[in-house]
């Protein structure tokens, strides 16, 4: 947006029909509805500044040395686990479950307990978008509008969770240490009024019928779930790379792509600024 | 003709006329206390008032060291700092815009060793224990309130925001929760708000009519031992006597343990908390929080919720809002999602405020968007994700 608003001849190639990649995530889960704001604003500035949407399209290196220059944000792919029955018909990628919550069972096991592994546990929790109804979201965080009691406080109504679910991550910090630090201790309350439990210190042995088998504070267990989500990080996806740098093009490249240690929506914002701002 | 003919009426604010309703509320932004920072706040600050915001508070700036948010951070004590605020007003002044200095004393929320309170009970969310004033002090706690307000005045802006809420100083005195005081400034209600009431008197007393002077009013505490609605409405009243010309809304103390004003709490969820005082003052009411849309700025105030609405990180992501909304392009507002993820957690990490939608934010002076001189064919490639195991 920001190189054709130079007047730049901008054209995006999106391997998917629609625009937006992790932010279509984000948008759905409870209490994140303001990312189709983003969404929203892209699609209409993108049209403003007659930027070339070529959507389902995977760029060739052929179409691409025609080009100036190129920007690769080909971003990231969910990491797969790496451990017995990774492919056992209980496990789900993020992606899938954000997709398809549908086919997430009752009891769930959410292996990573980052950012990612915060948002998909609250969407499998969920019954009532709060964030979209002032009277319950004060039910459930216990705000009196109307100031009865000193203070505008009031008991707070934990509403019912759709699914039982555990969180389980590898270190043996706390869970959600690296939220925001002015967000992160919202998700943690939220999830613990739903019931939510959260396991640090875990070691995945195998997944088979039986559920998630873990070794936890030196104890084998079996959780006994029906689905397995996997939230244990993601990889650059930079295929295109290789074969552009050897038919000699200057690539920059920016966002998950570049880095994807951390989802980060803000670096990648802020790399797509600064490298349109200097071509 | 406006879609949002409540937003685009003008406001009489004390000695102000304002072209529309909306307030570009308070932020501190990190560039206050960094080497020319007063120079890019004139730039953050003037972008948008040259996009049509009508008034700007500014970051709260303190009236003394020990009130200052934390070790080191801004406080205007004398006149060899008028300088720099003036590089601000008169960037502001320039674009046709209106400036107020908040003045923000932040008492036990002080991140600093040297910190004061009514009394000597500690925060939950800071790890220093506060020094309780003595009467004499709390005397001059008030006299750094009104030279802070002289030398804002000097300086050259159109008023100042009293932060009487969200937990801080004054708020602390208000309520019980914070203030065991037996003095004259504690104990009765009538005690615990004669700090409100004689920071606003005196203030006004030293800068005259012809200053705007908005009290920033906690109108639901959201802690235990806050203050009931009865309260806040003989409070409003005190400081309405006393000569402010408006009153804003503060919404929970920083320690509560409910959120207000992350991207999960419902937009506009406390406008109706203002309304409620409509009715008991005369003074215009401005009213905050998950206020991001112009449809929703609108809505808020033809409900009649309140006269004008205070907008902060909105205008972080997006210096146009005002422009756009008036010019029928409210759809090409880059919208505030309220994520906090480069606004509060980089205030609060140390680090410069900016935005993640609008990496431009704070950083107008570095991070420049010009015509290019050489129009280039770019290819932009997307997400090529390939996550889904397909059956």
């Amino acid at each position: 947006m920001t190189a054709a608003q130079r007047g730049h001849q901008v054209v995006l190639f999106e391997r998917q029909a629609e625009l937006g990649g992790q932010f279509n995530y984000a948008r759905k889960i409870p209490g994140k509805e303001e990312f189709n704001e983003t969404l929203r604003y892209y699609r209409v500035m993108l049209e403003k500044y007659a930027v070339d949407i070529r959507l389902n399209s995977k760029a060739s290196v052929e179409e691409l040395v025609t080009f100036d220059e190129v920007v690769l944000a080909t971003g990231v792919q969910p990491r797969q686990l790496a451990i017995p029955g990774a492919d056992h018909p209980s496990v789900l990628s993020y992606a899938e479950a954000i997709r398809e919550p549908q086919r997430v069972g009752h009891k769930v096991a959410v292996i990573g307990s980052g950012g990612i592994g915060f948002d998909v546990a609250e969407l499998l929790v969920n019954q009532v978008p709060t964030a979209l109804d002032i009277n319950a979201w004060c039910d459930e965080w216990g705000v009196d509008l109307e100031i009865n009691q000193a203070g505008g406080l009031k008991a707070p109504q934990h509403p019912a969770s759709a699914r039982e679910v555990v969180m389980l991550q590898r270190k043996t910090s706390k869970p959600g240490k690296n939220l925001g630090k002015t967000t992160g201790w919202v998700h943690r309350a939220s999830l613990k009024q739903h019931g939510v439990t959260m396991l640090a210190g875990c070691e995945y042995l195998q997944i088979d019928d039986q559920g998630l088998h873990i070794r936890h504070q030196d104890t084998v267990q079996v959780l006994a779930v029906d689905s397995i989500v996997v939230c244990a990080g993601q990889e650059s996806v930079r295929d295109l790379l290789g074969p552009l740098e050897k038919a000699g093009i200057r690539v920059q490249i920016i966002g998950g792509a570049e880095e994807a240690a951390e989802l980060d929506a803000k670096r990648a914002i802020e790399q797509g600024t600064q490298v349109a701002a200097a071509l | 003709m406006t879609a949002y003919p409540h937003i685009f009426q003008p406001l009489q604010l004390g000695p102000l006329t304002l072209p529309n309703r909306v307030l570009m509320g308070s932020m501190h932004t990190n560039l206050e206390e960094s080497p020319n920072g007063f120079a890019r706040l004139a730039h953050f600050y003037a972008e948008r008032a040259r996009a049509g915001v009508g008034l700007i508070v500014t970051g709260g700036i303190a009236p003394n060291p020990e009130g200052a948010v934390f070790h080191g951070a801004n406080a205007l004590i004398d006149d060899s700092q008028l300088a720099e605020h003036r590089q601000v007003v008169d960037a502001v002044h320039r674009e046709g815009g209106h400036l107020c200095m908040q003045i923000l004393h932040a008492g036990r929320y002080a991140y600093s060793p040297e910190l004061v309170a009514p009394s000597a009970i500690q925060a939950p969310i800071n790890r220093f224990t506060p020094r309780a004033l003595d009467s004499d002090e709390v005397e001059q706690q008030i006299a750094d309130y009104v030279r802070c307000a002289r030398l804002a005045q000097q300086a050259g802006y159109d008023g100042v925001e009293i932060m009487g809420s969200e937990g801080y100083l004054i708020n602390q005195f208000i309520c019980q929760r914070t203030n065991q005081r037996d003095d004259q400034w504690g104990g009765s209600f009538e005690n615990r708000i004669r700090f409100a009431i004689e920071i606003v008197s005196r203030v006004r007393k030293a800068v005259g009519k012809n200053f705007a002077l908005i009290f920033r009013l906690s109108m639901i505490d959201l802690v235990e031992e806050g203050s009931t609605h009865e309260e806040v409405v003989a409070l409003a009243k005190a400081i309405e006597s006393v000569g402010a010309d408006a009153l804003n809304t503060g919404i929970g103390w920083h320690e509560a343990r409910v959120p207000t004003i992350v991207t999960s709490v419902p937009r506009a969820a406390f406008t109706q908390v203002t309304q409620k005082l409509r009715s008991e003052v005369t003074l215009p009411l401005i009213t905050t929080n998950r206020i991001n849309m112009p449809e929703v700025a609108e809505q808020v105030l033809a409900q009649g919720h309140a006269d004008m609405v205070s907008m902060a990180r909105p205008f972080l992501a997006d210096p146009e809002w005002i422009n756009k909304a008036e010019e029928g392009r409210a759809d090409e507002i880059n919208t505030c999602i309220a994520c906090n993820q480069a606004c509060l957690d980089h205030t609060f990490a140390g680090k410069l405020t900016s935005c993640l939608v609008n990496p431009r934010a704070c950083h107008e002076t570095e991070l420049v968007v010009t015509p290019a001189a050489k129009i280039r064919q770019v290819a932009v490639v997307g997400v090529a994700r390939r996550d889904l195991r397909q059956p």
